[in-house]
Parts: structure tokens; C-alpha cells; sequence
């Protein structure tokens, strides 16, 4: 895997529960328990998910937002995990991210200037006030947004407006590679599709490798090469995304891929529907975490966790039913 | 065939410190018994509005302006609280799209249900509770027993969601509001909901009117359509026909802008610009600003609701050149 700019290694993310009065841990969240994939440089990542899978915890963990608890991440070669503060500080000019509200991800006190101007100095990239000034006016024109409201609040732009501000803030350092958390899902239809043909181009543009990170399938498979989907903090299947979409292995993938709406009132199919909710991470189903939920569930699958094989070239899967 | 409910020309307004601004002007459509109306468009184009001016809970600085609305015959804007209060929650009830808020996180789940039943059918509190256990069930809630002593922050999104409906169920209403009941809960779970709300619509011959943003949910739960912008409708029909035949360039436009499932295609459609506000509404056509058919007329004049086929209107003036052209 000589080609991959990020390589994520059994990624761990236990977060501990505390109880009582002397805080003992009792337990552990398993949020992200065992995660590994590769990215190639300039390729789309996506990763799907329903809400409390660790998606998000993943791409925090990634960029030491928060710190893992296991497993390795390479980025460019480098052991990301192992660097010291000083030197993550350095390497968080290359990997960037781009969060899902942009209401609440950006600073209300800070002009549209300011917000832009602050990673680069940060990372002290401009000499120079009027460098800098410089730089956050070519990228507000990259984005798609006028200069003349640079001096403006973030109030004052409305949601898809405020993520092209979040998107223009991450290109500020001349990232390689940007993780986008959810960047469209608070956005309208129609202002969705404004921002994903925007990333479209910007990573044209710059070369730009992405890890796009959502919970709307459709979406993913329009911005995505490959598409990880994860569930109860473990991946359950990765392959390129015409693939996936069009033969799912795993039956939780089947499953999401069928309970999506269709927008066709004369489209017929069958449609699974799955029991209950997602299991808590902090008490996970023996055997394969899917099992409880599952329709074609074996007895293996209640005592033994499947591994994760390729089934087909580059198409890979946890799931008992391949072996 | 007289309809189950039936909006007329309604215009809501809000004060603000700019005066009286209208959410929704000239809004109108029926209902008949069983149906389900669907009623779609982008966040701020007024379809909470709408929902909440049938419901009569616009806050204090909102106000109905024009235009009546009726439910089995009675103009409901006219009628006094008490009277109305009557109506609410017993012949028409309601869900909100945030199951986490709108239920009262320091009351039990059963105390809530039993709370409409108690005050709309006259049931003793056993009774009622007896009763909650029963819609527990019937909304597919396991171990309904226990989960009636339970407060709501046991529950998950789609368990709450389940508790708002039975709450909703309890008196069995003609017509069930539903203020985008799953926009806040994920696929797997949104089809579990819309699959029970399928399955209580068959069996009560309830109609039901559907707020969303998401036009693959109208496709599969909704009979007919209104699609709104800024505050005015902008295209009704049957929903085959607005699905085959979109003929408002914002209907069209947003269709195009959903990522298909099926296909890939190399670039999104999207439609330019933003949704005017409220206090710059433009003279005419409310979407000439982002419409790439606009014309002088379109500028200068508001359309009004033109037909495109039968049981099928678009406020466009474009279906008129159609028609000089036919």
C-alpha cells in the first residue's frame, strides 16, 4: 500500500465510563472499536453510517482531535499517533477538517476575515497582514462567495453560505487531505447540491483527498471512489462505491441500502426493514455485533465475530455468510 | 364530496420589528377522509407555518390575516379557544419533527398518554392507563408494562417517535398532522416509523398531512402533493403526476438536485442562489430571482395557479405559453 496518503490501522476509541464517587472506570464505550482502511491520494473515502456507529469519532481520532486509545494512523508514511503535540501542530496544516454545522463551527465574534486568517497565522504561513488579507480574499472567490462581504459576521450568511466559509477556512493552509464530517446533512436540497458540486471542485483544483463522512447513502455514493460502512464501531464492508451500491454483501449494508425513500412514486421493490434499534456501544450484542438485528443470522454469528475478508477483488466484508 | 379539511387562502403573518410580514400568503387546499397530502419544499418556505395555522398554535406574535380554515365544515380560525381546544389533540393531533423535545422530560411516558385520554374521553386515571399500555402495543413498543413508568430519556429516537404517535393516537383522530416526523432519526429507523404510519392509516381510515423536505418520503406515503416556496404554493397534483410531470422550474429543479440511488451522474443539477427573505420578496414570481426560464413577465407580474392537466396546477407562467402554443 505504497500509494495510500492516509492508512488507518485497527483504530481504537474507547471512551471510559465513570462511576461513583471516586470516578472508577466501570466500563468502556466502545466507539470505534478496531477500524482500518486506506486512503489513495486524491480518491473520495466515503463513510456511511447510522447515528452512534463512530463515523464521526473516527474522523476526530484521525486528526487526534481526540486522542485514540489503539492502532496506528499513517499519514503520508508518518505515524500520526506517535507524533509529539509540537509536531501534530505542523502536520494539521495537511489534514484538515470540515464540520457538519455550520452554525455552531464557526466563531459568531470573528469576521468572515478573521475566521479565514486564523489558521494561517497559526501555522504562520503569511508574513505579512496584507499576504494574509491577500489569501482569505482568493479563497472566499474559490468558494463562490463576494469579497465585499468579508468584513461580515457569520450571522449574516445564511446555512449553505456559512459551510462554504467552513470549507474555505480548511483550505487556508493548503491541506492535502480534508475530512468532511457531515458537511451537507444540516443543508436543503437543492444548497446540498451547491456544496457537493463546490467539493467536486475543489478537489479537482487542488488535488485534494477526501474522507466524506455521512449518513445519507445517496450522497456518499455521489462524492465517493470507495465507501466504508461502518457499524457499532466496526467496519462491516468496503468496496468501490458502484459495487457496493449495486451488490451489497453484508445484510446490514442491504438493509440501509433498501430503506432509503425512493423518490418515484411508481418504483416498486422489496424493501427490509430491520427490528429495534442500534445496540448500545457501551454493552455491544456477542458474536457479530449485527446479529440481534439481522435476518439472516446463523449460530455462529451469536458466538464467534466474523473476519474481515475480501470476498471479491476490493470488495471486503465481515460477515459469516462468505466464509 | 364534501373534504375532511379545507384551507382556503390563508395568510399568516408574524410581528416583527419591521411590522406585519407574511409567512405564507394565499395558501389553499383540501383534504379528503383517508388521504394522505404531502407537503413539501425547502427549509423557510412556510410548511410549519401552514401545519401550525390549521393546529392554531402560532406563537403570540403570529396571526391569521385572511382566509378560513375548515374541518368537517367549522371555520377553525374563528373559533374560541375553549372550543378549539376540543378539537386539538382529539380530532386532529399532531407530531413534531423533534421527538427529543417535544415530549416533557419529567413526566412518565404512560402520565403523558394518559393526559388526552383523561382530558378528551373522560377515562379515570386506570382506565387510561390501561388504555396507554394498549397504544403502546399498537405502535410496536416491547415490554409496553414497563416502558409506561419510563421517563422519555430511556428511550431512543425512534422509540420517542413511536410514544409521540400512540400520544397522538390516543384519541383517535380524523386527521394526524405530521410535522416531518423523521427527518431527526436515521434511514433503517425512519423506515420502521413511515412503515407503522402506513399500517395505523389502514387500519383508522385516517387522513394524514405530511410535512417534508424529503421528496423520496412523499413518493412513497403521499397521494397528492403541494409543493411550496417562499411561502406560497408553487405546484399541486396527484403525486404520479407530479413525479412524471414536474412543471414548476422549482419542482423540477429540486427533483434534479437529489443524488440518485440508481445512477451516477457526473455533476449535481442545483439550483442557483437562495431562498429570498421575508421583507425582500420579490413584486413578481417569487422564483424568478434563481429560475433560468425567467421572462419580463415573470419580473413584473406574480403568476397565479395555472392548470397543467386535470387535478394538476403549477403557479408558472409558462403553462400558459403552453397552452397559446397548443
Amino acid at each position: 500500500m505504497t500509494d495510500a496518503l492516509l492508512s488507518v490501522n485497527d483504530l481504537k476509541m474507547h471512551f471510559p465510563i465513570r462511576k461513583g464517587i471516586l470516578r472508577r472506570t466501570v466500563g468502556y464505550v466502545r466507539a470505534v472499536d478496531g477500524v482500518s482502511f486506506d486512503v489513495k491520494a486524491g480518491e473520495t473515502f466515503g463513510l456511511v453510517g447510522e447515528s452512534g456507529c463512530g463515523k464521526t469519532t473516527t474522523g476526530r481520532s484521525i486528526l487526534r482531535l481526540i486522542e485514540p486509545s489503539g492502532g496506528q494512523v499513517f499519514f503520508n508514511g508518518k505515524n500520526v499517533t506517535k507524533l509529539s503535540n509540537v509536531e501534530m501542530r505542523k502536520i494539521r496544516s495537511e489534514m484538515q477538517i470540515v464540520f457538519q454545522d455550520p452554525y455552531g463551527s464557526l466563531n459568531p465574534r470573528y469576521t468572515v476575515q478573521q475566521t479565514l486568517e486564523e489558521p494561517m497565522i497559526i501555522h504562520n504561513l503569511y508574513k505579512s497582514a496584507a499576504e494574509r488579507k491577500k489569501r482569505a480574499m482568493e479563497l472566499l472567490e474559490v468558494v463562490g462567495l463576494s469579497t465585499s462581504r468579508m468584513n461580515r459576521y457569520p450571522h449574516e450568511f445564511s446555512g449553505g453560505q456559512r459551510q462554504r466559509i467552513g470549507i474555505a477556512r480548511a483550505l487556508a493552509v493548503n491541506p492535502k487531505l480534508i475530512i468532511a464530517d457531515e458537511p451537507v446533512s444540516a443543508l436543503d436540497v437543492s444548497v446540498q447540491s451547491q456544496v457537493l458540486n463546490l467539493l467536486d471542485d475543489l478537489q479537482k483544483e487542488f488535488h485534494l483527498t477526501y474522507v466524506f463522512i455521512a449518513h445519507d447513502l445517496s450522497v456518499v455514493k455521489h462524492i465517493s471512489n470507495r465507501v466504508g460502512v461502518m457499524y457499532l464501531g466496526k467496519m462491516v464492508e468496503l468496496a468501490e462505491s458502484d459495487s457496493l451500491y449495486e451488490k451489497p454483501l453484508h445484510p446490514y449494508t442491504q438493509a440501509l441500502l433498501s430503506a432509503v425513500p425512493i423518490p418515484n412514486p411508481e418504483a416498486k421493490r422489496e424493501r427490509i426493514i430491520l427490528q429495534g434499534d442500534l445496540p448500545s456501544p457501551a454493552n455491544p450484542p456477542s458474536g457479530c455485533y449485527f446479529h440481534p438485528r439481522c435476518q439472516s443470522c446463523m449460530d455462529i454469528c451469536k458466538t464467534t465475530a466474523p473476519e474481515w475478508k475480501e470476498i471479491e477483488p476490493g470488495h471486503f466484508a465481515a460477515c459469516h455468510l462468505y466464509n | 364530496m364534501s373534504s375532511l379539511l379545507e384551507v382556503s387562502g390563508i395568510k399568516t403573518s408574524f410581528l416583527t420589528n419591521k411590522g406585519y410580514l407574511p409567512a405564507i400568503e394565499d395558501v389553499s387546499f383540501t383534504l379528503d377522509k383517508g388521504e394522505v397530502l404531502g407537503i413539501v419544499g425547502e427549509s423557510g418556505c412556510g410548511k410549519s407555518v401552514t401545519s401550525l395555522s390549521v393546529m392554531q398554535l402560532l406563537s403570540t406574535n403570529g396571526k391569521i390575516e385572511k382566509g378560513s380554515i375548515r374541518f368537517e365544515g367549522k371555520d377553525l380560525v374563528n373559533l374560541s379557544d375553549s372550543d378549539m381546544r376540543k378539537i386539538r389533540g382529539n380530532e386532529i393531533a399532531m407530531i413534531f419533527q423533534e421527538p427529543m423535545t417535544s415530549l416533557n422530560p419529567v413526566h412518565k411516558i404512560g402520565r403523558q398518554i394518559s393526559e388526552s385520554l383523561m382530558l378528551h374521553k373522560g377515562m379515570n386515571k386506570s382506565q387510561a392507563r390501561a388504555k396507554a399500555v394498549d397504544l403502546l402495543k399498537s405502535v410496536g413498543i416491547p415490554r409496553a408494562e414497563q416502558i409506561v413508568d419510563e421517563y422519555p430519556h430511556r428511550l431512543s429516537g425512534g422509540m420517542r417517535q413511536r410514544v409521540m404517535i400512540a400520544i397522538a393516537m390516543s384519541c383517535d383522530p380524523k386527521l394526524l398532522i405530521a410535522d416531518e416526523p423523521t427527518t431527526a432519526l436515521d434511514v433503517t429507523i425512519q423506515a420502521q416509523i413511515l412503515d407503522l404510519m402506513r399500517k395505523i392509516r389502514k387500519e383508522h381510515n385516517m387522513a394524514i398531512l405530511l410535512i417534508t423536505h424529503d421528496l423520496g418520503v412523499v413518493a412513497e406515503m403521499c397521494d397528492r402533493v403541494v409543493v411550496m416556496y417562499a411561502g406560497k404554493v408553487v405546484e399541486q397534483g396527484s403525486v404520479k403526476e407530479i413525479f412524471r410531470n414536474p412543471s414548476h422550474p422549482y419542482t423540477v429543479g429540486l427533483m434534479n438536485s437529489i443524488p440518485k440511488l440508481e445512477e451516477r451522474q457526473a455533476r449535481l443539477p442545483s439550483i442557483p442562489g437562495n431562498v429570498p427573505s421575508l421583507e425582500l420578496m420579490p413584486k413578481g414570481c417569487r422564483f424568478a430571482t434563481r429560475c433560468e426560464f425567467v421572462t419580463e413577465k415573470c419580473i413584473q407580474e406574480e403568476p397565479t395557479l395555472l392548470p397543467v392537466e386535470e387535478n394538476h396546477e403549477a403557479r408558472c407562467w409558462l403553462m400558459k405559453k403552453e397552452e397559446v402554443a397548443k
